[in-house]
């Protein structure tokens, strides 16, 4: 498996040293080149890791195993041989292909979204930075060097989040977001060093086949496995740790695309489908892994319905939809996760970037309550728009409903949760996938269709947006159309996905139940989804017709009433007990998460304050704490030494 | 010249003595001349010489494989002596080249400023090669005199005369508890050398352990008040605030990497000599308290700060903390992560007060936080300079502070440790708080009317900034230069 | 092995005690004005002993205080110096040369000038 630069393959492992370059480049000398440059030297630099990410991928097909480069010895502490190496295999580069495909076209779309920001090769050098962070994750051949990149994505994010800082809000998110992602990096340091002291090696590789020595559900392969839940629950926004990705709408909205489509919260699904084989052995740490998921699934579909800026809806929906994957990897699904952040990374970069679109074309405007029929004018982006929507809600035949599919299946057929409630997790699953039919309907007609809630002069302004915005917009819809097709219903088709990523995965046993089962399952998850377009289509349609009847009058007032109509019969019909409970849920949310992590803030600095008073400047004082000290040793000695 | 064999190896003292050496050249030309621009050179010079001799005795030393002592065994060179004596001097001459840069402007170009950091530093070097406990004093006072001037040197700024006047009357109550100590000490087990004093508390019919404990302790307080432990630590905020900052990084390198060495040294052997059982748990539960309080003090401190210079002032004291865990580590693996933390804090640490040094006022006053707006478009090279180092600082990969902290905590780990090691793994979130608020400063927020521009920075402060930020990365992705070449040697075992 | 330590300090502090206890029973006791006088027939004290004095008097005594101790150094030398002589005398060689650079920079820095 070892190989060498002569194998094209390995030529991969230039992908991050692309990113990297570009990132240099533009930071050190973009201030000083004319406008579109800085965009074109970044996308470049993407469009080379794309390259040789495509080489590679070609290069494997029909391999079994990936290539493993060592590029030099590293931290050669007591016992542990840790180098800096790369692994070229299916997982990797199927990320790769996402990270930088997906990548690219964002990076094509922000020259021209960010076309008048004076700061834009800041903004190039920090998106390429990212993308080099994200590729050097994938790449990592132990779990030091991956920590590096998921360290690196950490900053950057940080950084893009609070791009705009002259609003302290942006600043604060970005803080936010760095400071939840750290307590999921404690749990990731814990867990290396757990890691190294049970198995003496830090090399993925090689804890994945000696975790397979081990006895199923050691008690330190759970712990390990824990540890790393914490880590993946800060990076890919799971409950607890998922307040900050809200908030990270204050960044550009290509970066909201870029973390939520291709980079950043893909992180988490990632390490724990790199170490599958440990979460195979370890199916307590596994099924917390799938109960943290659906519980986030739920939870952050719920809240998505009571939101009203047309960011926050799609963040809440990306938190849900992690939830899916965790479930997925939770269950041993593990194929079907890596397929769903697949899928998820065409719709919901399409989904985000349309949402640029509206934004560019409003200035600014992101309150969905002053939006409606934009798809009338921006027929592009409202089509393209609409075929993401329909992907996440998972209607048939778009990439979303064969990975949405794949995950509720394996969740039906799980051995790996079986003890664990995988059938209650089923339920609630689809339950989710119901709602998040209904929120993103919601979402499309408050944007797209219905009657305009704009202000005259805003309506007046409204533009399709420019061919560099535009054209992403419909590669991405194409792929979320038609990429769900690789990876078809196992038990019934041919499954290119799955075979192209056994290699590089743990196989778990599935329960095989009968065809027509498994077919009742397929069945489910369309009804549910039709269910909750259906109920989307009654409530908004339908009593925006009535309202809009017994209102008449002019266009204005009309607006308006339909306005209040609207929000009464969503009150009245599903929404008031679902929006209680959001609102439950935005108060447990603000309130108690954000309250805790103020007052851990303030807890902090109850301690630095009290530290500093005890710094009271008077020497005679600081002679005094040390004489105390030592007089408490003394006695201490008096004490124990007095003894033989 | 027929010497008696207790003088031994006199060679091993040519590092010390080509630093004083040229401390009385410096010092002689100062007086002699008007010619101020050239004492920096020349204290640099010293120090290169006497850093090329301890390279060339180091592997002489490696090539032979065995310990070299002079004195009748009064200093040592092994392992331990040359690698902590090589960290020092780099520290020195970083710490001179940025002195010079900036010696008009503060002050530094008097006759006396270079001499007493070349006697500092070889104070240092006697500390760390110190093979009994009254050359280990010592060291310390040679050192510690030294500084005290030197962080009192700002004329006419009281901030500076209290911080000497405060390090001088501290230290001089450490130093008394440390001569106490060595006199138990010496009372317990009738030996000033360690390895006598290993010896005599091997014996079996060793009967003032007691006694040796409480000398023990007293030693431990003596160190810790120089590597700054808590609760010995509060001098060093007003004092690094207080000092001219290119002091301040001498000694937040020179002084706390030689204060370290002779803490590994005496501490390792100590805590051996005490042996098993309730007396011998009762020194590294001691200091495993402390470390805890230092960790959670310093990093809790620096929280609060608003100047950069106090910031990094209170960072320092956890830097000690990590590095005491690994002193606490103690053995072979100890004493190496200690090195490689010590070796990249130095470059990391001058690094940043370079910088610094360019942000603040000519009076070397105004170091708030605010200052550093916008740094990150009026000056990218600088901002980005500063942004890795504190990231390093903060515990960041790839740099060399990951690193340091993984070594660190490794080595903790393995000598079951693991509590107080998630002790220093929570801290270091919170270490991340108030390094993160400088390079966030830089980059996300915009300079008003009072924001001072940086000043053009010096030649020689760009060519310490490179270097620290050099040794920052390269340490930081081969972190095997430094740690493959000093696990070569044996450690420990090779200083008994 | 300490009781001669211990016995040595109590004698010395039963003799300076004593020394006191006894002059102060065995002395007359005549106090006059003139007797109370710090310097008996001398100049007339003016104000308090306790003001500031020039710095330059604490310099010269210091310096007095360091070159005089630091030839005590030599006594130790001159007892041990047939353990090895001529080693010895390098040394003290050394010795006085760091001295003597110590003594060119008081001279050169203007300490001994007096105004």
């Amino acid at each position: 498996m070892n190989g060498t630069w002569s194998d094209p393959v390995a030529w991969a492992t230039l992908a991050p040293l692309f990113a990297l370059a570009g990132a240099l480049a533009n930071g050190l000398f973009g201030r000083r080149w004319p406008e579109p440059l800085p965009g074109i030297v970044a996308g470049v630099a993407v469009a080379a890791a794309f390259a040789v990410s495509a080489i590679a991928f070609v290069g494997l097909i029909g391999r079994d195993a990936g290539v493993a480069l060592t590029l030099w010895s590293f931290l050669p502490v007591a016992g542990l041989d840790v180098s800096v190496g790369v692994v070229v295999d299916a997982l990797s580069t199927t990320f790769l292909l996402v990270i930088t495909g997906v990548g690219l076209l964002i990076h094509v779309y922000s020259v021209d979204y960010m076309r008048d920001d004076e700061d834009n090769a800041r903004y190039f050098a920090l998106l390429n930075l990212f993308v080099a962070s994200m590729l050097v994750l994938v790449l990592a051949d132990s779990l030091v060097l991956l920590f590096v990149g998921w360290e690196g994505v950490g900053v950057c994010s940080y950084l893009l989040i609070g791009f705009w800082f002259r609003k302290k809000a942006n600043a604060d998110a970005g803080r936010k977001a760095f400071i939840v992602n750290r307590i999921g990096d404690a749990g990731f340091v814990l867990a290396s060093f757990l890691v190294a002291a049970t198995f003496g090696t830090l090399t993925i590789a090689e804890v994945n086949a000696q975790a397979g020595t081990f006895a199923f559900g050691a008690g330190v392969l759970t712990t390990i496995g824990l540890l790393y839940l914490v880590a993946a629950t800060g990076k890919s926004a799971q409950f607890p740790l998922h307040v900050w990705l809200p908030d990270a709408m204050a960044g550009p909205t290509p970066v909201s695309a870029l973390i939520h489509a291709a980079t950043m919260v893909t992180a988490g699904i990632y390490l724990i489908a790199r170490l599958s084989p440990l979460y195979a052995q370890a199916p307590a740490a596994s099924a917390v892994v799938a109960w943290v998921g659906v519980l986030t699934a739920l939870i952050a579909a719920i809240a998505a319905l009571a939101q009203t800026d047309i960011k926050r809806i799609l963040a809440y929906s990306t938190i849900s939809q992690l939830g899916f994957m965790f479930v997925a990897i939770g269950v041993g699904a593990y194929a079907a996760a890596v397929f769903h952040v697949f899928t998820h990374a065409f719709f919901k970069a399409l989904l985000f970037l349309a949402a640029g679109s509206v934004i560019h074309a409003l200035h600014g405007e992101q309150d969905v309550r002053r939006m409606g029929g934009l798809g009338r004018r921006m027929k592009l982006t409202g089509t393209t728009a609409l075929i993401g929507t329909l992907a996440i809600s998972g209607v048939p035949l778009l990439s979303g409903f064969f990975s949405k599919e794949a995950i509720l299946g394996g969740t039906w057929n799980s051995t790996l949760v079986e003890d664990y409630g995988s059938r209650v997790l089923f339920v609630l699953l689809l339950a989710t996938a119901g709602l998040t039919a209904f929120y993103m309907f919601r979402w499309y007609h408050r944007v797209f269709a219905g009657p305009s809630r704009l202000t005259k002069d805003a309506a007046a302004k409204v533009h399709e947006s420019s061919s560099l915005m535009t054209v992403p917009l419909v590669l991405l819809a194409a792929f979320a159309a038609l990429a769900g097709f690789l990876g078809l219903p196992s038990f019934a088709f041919p499954n290119w996905f799955k075979g192209w990523l056994a290699p590089a995965l743990a196989q778990v046993p599935t329960l095989h139940p009968p065809l027509w089962v498994e077919w009742l399952l397929v069945l489910a998850s369309i009804v549910v989804a039709a269910a909750g377009l259906f109920a989307g289509w009654w409530i908004y349609e339908r009593g925006k017709g009535a309202i809009a009847a017994k209102a008449g009058g002019g266009a204005l007032g009309r607006f308006a009433e339909g306005g209040l109509g609207f929000d009464a019969a969503y009150r009245a019909a599903v929404v008031g007990p679902a929006e209680g409970v959001a609102g439950g849920l935005a108060i447990a949310d603000r309130d108690l998460l954000d309250r805790g992590i103020a007052a851990g803030v303030t807890g902090s600095s109850l301690i630095g304050r009290a530290v500093a008073a005890w710094q009271s400047g008077y020497v005679r004082l600081y002679a005094l704490a040390m004489f105390l000290g030592l007089a408490a040793l003394a006695v201490v000695a008096a004490v124990v030494g007095g003894r033989p | 010249m027929n010497l008696p064999p207790i003088m031994g190896d006199l060679v091993v003292l040519v590092p010390v003595v080509t630093l004083v050496v040229f401390a009385a050249l410096t010092l002689l030309f100062g007086v002699f001349t008007r010619e101020r621009a050239a004492l920096g050179g020349l204290a640099l010079t010293g120090v290169i010489a006497a850093l090329v001799f301890t390279v060339f005795l180091w592997l002489q030393a490696r090539a032979g494989g065995v310990a070299v002592t002079a004195l009748g065994g009064a200093f040592r060179g092994d392992a331990l002596s040359y690698a902590f004596s090589f960290i020092i001097l780099i520290g020195a001459g970083l710490a001179v080249v940025l002195a010079d840069g900036h010696r008009v402007r503060l002050q530094l170009d008097q006759p006396e400023f270079h001499p007493l950091l070349l006697l500092a530093a070889a104070g240092g070097l006697v500390l760390v090669s110190a093979g009994d406990l009254v050359t280990l004093l010592l060291g310390l006072e040679i050192m510690s005199l030294a500084v005290y001037v030197l962080a009192a040197w700002r004329e006419r700024s009281r901030v500076s005369e209290e911080a000497g006047m405060k390090y001088f009357l501290l230290g001089a109550f450490a130093s008394a508890v440390l001569v106490y100590g060595i006199a138990l000490t010496f009372g317990a087990t009738g030996r000033f050398d360690f390895a006598g004093i290993a010896a005599a508390a091997a014996a079996p019919d060793f009967a003032a352990r007691g006694l040796l404990l409480l000398g023990a302790l007293f030693v431990l307080v003596g160190l810790a008040f120089k590597v700054a432990f808590a609760p010995f630590h509060q001098w060093l905020p007003d004092v690094y605030t207080g000092a001219p900052t290119p002091v301040t990084a001498f000694m937040s390198v020179v002084v706390k990497t030689a204060a370290f060495g002779a803490l590994l040294r005496t501490t390792g052997t100590l805590v051996d000599a005490l042996g098993v059982g309730p007396i011998g748990e009762v020194l590294p539960a001691v200091l495993a308290v402390s470390i805890g309080l230092t960790m959670v003090v310093g990093n809790f401190g620096a929280l609060l700060q608003s100047g950069v210079k106090r910031m990094l002032a209170y960072s320092a004291v956890a830097h000690a903390g990590y590095v005491g865990l690994a002193v606490l580590a103690g053995g072979d693996a100890g004493v190496q992560a200690a090195s490689y933390y010590l070796f990249t804090y130095t470059f990391a640490s001058v690094a940043a007060f370079a910088v610094l040094l360019s942000l603040m006022d000519d009076d070397d006053r105004g170091d708030r936080l605010e200052r550093l707006a916008g740094l990150g478009r009026r000056r990218p090279w600088l901002a980005a300079a500063l942004a890795v180092i504190m990231l390093s600082l903060a515990g960041f990969p790839p740099f060399a502070g990951f690193i340091g902290k993984a070594v660190v905590f490794q080595a903790a780990i393995a000598a079951g440790h693991a509590a107080l090691a998630v002790l220093g793994i929570s801290t270091a979130v919170v270490a991340v708080v108030f390094y993160a608020r400088v390079v966030m400063t830089m980059y996300l927020r915009e300079p008003d009317a009072h924001t001072p521009v940086a000043r053009p920075i010096p030649r020689r402060t760009a060519v310490v900034m490179a270097i620290g930020l050099a040794a920052t990365v390269v340490f930081g992705l081969f972190p095997g230069l430094w740690l493959d070449w000093i696990a070569r040697a044996p450690w420990w075992s090779a200083g008994f | 092995m300490y009781e001669n330590l211990l016995m040595m300090f109590l004698a010395a502090g039963f003799i300076a005690a004593a020394a006191l206890v006894v002059g102060a029973l065995l002395g007359p006791k005549r106090t006059t004005d003139d007797l109370l006088e710090a310097y008996e027939s001398g100049i007339p004290a003016t104000g308090t002993a306790r003001e500031r004095f020039p710095v330059h008097f604490y310099l010269v005594a210091m310096l007095f205080i360091v070159f005089d101790i630091e030839t005590a150094f030599f006594f130790p030398l001159a007892v041990r110096f047939g353990m090895a002589p001529q080693f010895l005398f390098v040394q003290a060689i050394l010795f006085v040369a760091i001295l003597g650079v110590a003594y060119v920079y008081v001279l050169r820095k203007g300490v001994l000038r007096w105004k």
